[in-house]
């Protein structure tokens, strides 16, 4: 079935407060296909833009390769033996898709926040330090700084600030996924992809962290995967909604979130968005 | 059912019972019979007349050498093999299946096998003769399995979220696995080792043909030097009138191998514990 490439969204239609130059497109994605070792599509025909500095909230049923886009953006799927990633992926000029690039640099510019908060087993101070020892920072004193500059940007810092050497595993689920969001941002990605960063929350720390992402909003470029409707409403610029047809995961709707919970074009999404599927 | 027996309580505690009072009963026999000779004499003293008196000192040394150079062969090895196994190769297809199949084949080899093969390799063909080095080598080679299996595990069970976690903070590879798998995996190493280490210290047909059979007190590696196991065998069977001796050699064996074991079990809990402090 031919696909219709959904177009970038017009400025014109943007929600209110949003900045009305016109918008970058931090990363492209055309004609994206992904199959996992066995045949099983889990993505097919995907073409999209993201819009830079801006949230593009991803929602649809389980199962509808939303996870699994995520994963292509940064090349998370090369850890899957087997599967096979068709299509292209642009971030700026950069092809991600192209097998001569230096994927541990796609990953320091994509930047990755799993569902299950996962700091390492190590210190707070080396969660921190460990990745940026990969970009080759390693004098101590700018270590530091970048250590408290990242966790004052995520609003952990006055937590943590005695118990920097404390375990990481002993901080609270909403304190860990907002060290696992500094851990990323000390690299000082373009873009971050977070998978479903909320849903293992508390309501509390789960409101703390949407803030912290809408706060984020003005430096990188956010890609979310939600369950939570309301919160990709509250929360993101754009919308884009896949869903299982034809065995594989596709996308039926893309464009400004007001647009897409008010009018949605496609009769699937619109009724997934108003409650009555999925 | 207030009254009455259950068969299966019965039944387990019935198994309970004999596993428990077979392991009393060897390990009160051993200590009943060895504990008196053991004093620091015959820690120290060679052994005289074939055997019949003095101490066991030349044969702790050789054991110990044996067994540290099984433990220098196999440990890097078998960590390097189990790290490759776990990390870099998919364990139910190809290459990584035929490995895993060997090993479980291997681990089953009756050790008078390997002795064998390790006379005919290491002392024959390697021109290595009756000597230490030929022993632990041989040892090394009966080891390996275990130590693999062991270590694999723990590579496996490390968490995917420590991967996952490091590959998205553009971690390599390499350093994934020097900075989150193996820290993690490290306390299945000790085990590993210390199964295997247990395993080689107990041995005796794998040695008698490739260490042998001198109690002299060895002076490289490259001299012959009887291991414990192989000295208990030699008083109780070939020399009339060593039994004693051999007790006493028994209880320096097992002591050591309950102390070896209860180190291990200390230092993982140890491990563990600190591990899940943070959890």
């Amino acid at each position: 079935m031919r696909s219709n490439v959904l177009e970038f969204p017009d400025a014109s239609v943007a929600k209110v407060g949003q900045s009305s130059e016109r918008l970058n497109s931090a990363m492209t994605i055309e004609h994206l296909g992904l199959v996992y070792r066995g045949g099983h599509c889990a993505l097919a025909d995907v073409s999209m833009c993201i819009a830079e500095k801006q949230i593009t909230a991803i929602i649809g049923p389980s199962g509808c390769g939303k996870t699994s886009f995520l994963q292509c953006l940064n090349r998370l799927t090369d850890l899957i033996a087997g599967s096979e990633v068709t299509g292209r992926i642009c971030l700026e000029e950069t092809d991600v898709t192209s097998s001569t690039i230096d994927v541990t640099v796609l990953r320091r510019r994509v930047g990755m926040i799993f569902q299950k908060p996962n700091p390492f087993p190590l210190s707070i101070r080396r969660n921190i330090e460990l990745a940026l020892r990969e970009t080759n920072v390693l004098d101590k004193k700018e270590c530091a700084d970048i250590v408290e500059h990242v966790l004052r940007e995520v609003g952990l810092w006055d937590e943590v600030k005695d118990r920097l050497d404390g375990p990481a595993q002993s901080l609270s689920g909403g304190q860990q996924q907002r060290l696992c969001i500094a851990r990323a941002i000390a690299l000082k990605p373009q873009v971050l992809l977070l998978d479903e960063p909320c849903s293992s929350l508390d309501p509390v720390s789960s409101e703390i962290v949407e803030d912290l992402l809408f706060r984020l909003r003005e430096r990188y470029t956010l890609v979310v995967v939600t369950h939570n409707l309301a919160q990709a409403r509250r929360i993101s610029d754009n919308t884009a909604v896949f869903w299982t047809r034809d065995d594989a995961g596709r996308l039926i709707e893309f464009g400004p979130t007001q647009q897409v919970f008010e009018a949605a074009r496609d009769p699937l999404a619109a009724s997934y968005i108003q409650g009555r599927r999925g | 059912m207030s009254k009455g027996w259950d068969p299966g309580l019965v039944l387990s505690w019935t198994v309970a019972v004999i596993v428990a009072g077979a392991f009393c009963w060897l390990l009160g026999d051993v200590f009943w019979n060895g504990l008196g000779r053991v004093n620091w004499q015959f820690l120290t003293e060679a052994p005289r007349d074939a055997g019949r008196s003095g101490g066991i000192g030349p044969i702790i040394v050789s054991t110990m050498l044996i067994l540290l150079v099984c433990m220098a062969a196999s440990l890097p090895l078998g960590v390097g093999a189990a790290i490759y196994l776990s990390e870099f190769t998919d364990s139910e297809v190809g290459f990584g299946r035929m490995i895993r199949r060997s090993l479980e084949v291997l681990s089953g080899v009756p050790s008078i096998v390997f002795g064998l093969f390790g006379s005919a390799f290491f002392c024959i063909y390697l021109g290595l003769g009756f000597s230490i080095l030929a022993g632990g080598l041989t040892l090394a080679c009966m080891v390996l399995p275990i130590l693999i299996r062991a270590t694999e595990e723990g590579f496996r069970s490390v968490p995917s979220e420590y991967r996952l976690g490091g590959a998205a903070l553009g971690m390599s590879r390499t350093r994934r696995l020097l900075y989150l798998s193996f820290p993690a995996a490290l306390p299945s190493v000790v085990v590993g080792f210390v199964l295997g280490l247990g395993r080689a210290i107990a041995e005796t047909a794998a040695l008698i043909f490739t260490s042998g059979y001198v109690d002299r007190m060895p002076s490289s590696l490259f001299d012959s030097g009887r291991a414990l196991s192989i000295h208990i065998f030699d008083t109780s069977m070939n020399v009339s009138g060593g039994e004693a001796q051999a007790y006493g050699t028994a209880v320096v064996l097992v002591f050591t191998l309950l102390s070896i074991n209860l180190a291990a079990s200390w230092i993982t809990d140890r491990w563990l514990y600190r591990e899940s402090i943070g959890s």
